[in-house]
């Protein structure tokens, strides 16, 4: 497993699905999945206006290198995911997972496997900010 | 020795600041960390303990020995995604 075959980032700044989708292009792959989690205005019965990201980033940085890698080592040709920090409106993107590999079946089941391991390990909070409340945190179980 | 825990999340707000200084003593442990800020910081005791605690970019055990300099974080439920 080559370094250059997972790529794990935290930025700032939006997020690009051609750069990302370009990364995991290979010759070799006749299939590249792409997921994107975007900020949605409703949760909880409350409506969302904006969502704070916030992160241990060393911590972070080093849970997504090892969830890449392991997707790798599990089949994909490529991985890579982009979690974004600071704060976003409503409908950008805030995580991106991906990955390609020669056939489309294994790719679904590592992209799901992926995003929950992500949601479970990576330190990454979510502070959401309502209409008509203060400010949140959102943590998980 | 001293030691700066950093806090996140609600665990910040719940402190009102985003580290927190524990008096240790050679020997301890991660475990004896999570008393000692029950002790010294109750308000933050309901949440510790569905916390796991950071030492640098690696989450450590509760037997994990704690030394001088140890960069520790008490990292809430995560919410990623």
């Amino acid at each position: 497993m080559s370094p250059e075959s997972y790529s794990a980032s935290l930025t700032r700044d939006p997020i690009s699905t051609e750069e990302a989708s370009r990364w995991l292009q290979d010759s070799t792959c006749g299939a590249i999945h792409l997921f994107c989690g975007v900020v949605r205005d409703l949760n909880r019965e409350q409506t969302v206006t904006r969502i704070e990201y916030h992160s241990h980033e060393p911590l972070a940085l080093k849970s997504l290198e090892k969830i890449v890698a392991g997707l790798v080592e599990s089949g994909a040709t490529k991985a890579i995911a982009i979690h974004r920090l600071g704060m976003l409106e409503v409908g950008e993107t805030s995580i991106l997972l991906g990955v390609s590999l020669p056939h489309r079946k294994r790719g679904f089941e590592l992209l799901e496997r992926g995003m929950l391991e992500i949601k479970s390990e990576v330190a990454v909070w979510k502070h959401e900010h309502y209409t008509d409340s203060p400010p949140e945190w959102i943590e998980g179980s | 020795m001293n030691l700066n825990i950093l806090l996140f999340a609600s665990l910040k707000d719940a402190a009102g600041s985003s580290t927190i200084e524990i008096q240790m003593t050679e020997g301890d442990r991660v475990a004896d960390l999570i008393e000692a800020i029950r002790r010294d910081h109750p308000q933050l005791s309901e949440r510790l303990d569905h916390v796991r605690v950071a030492l640098g970019d690696e989450f450590v055990t509760p037997e994990t020995v704690i030394t001088e300099g140890a960069e520790l974080a008490l990292i809430p439920p995560v919410s990623g995604g």
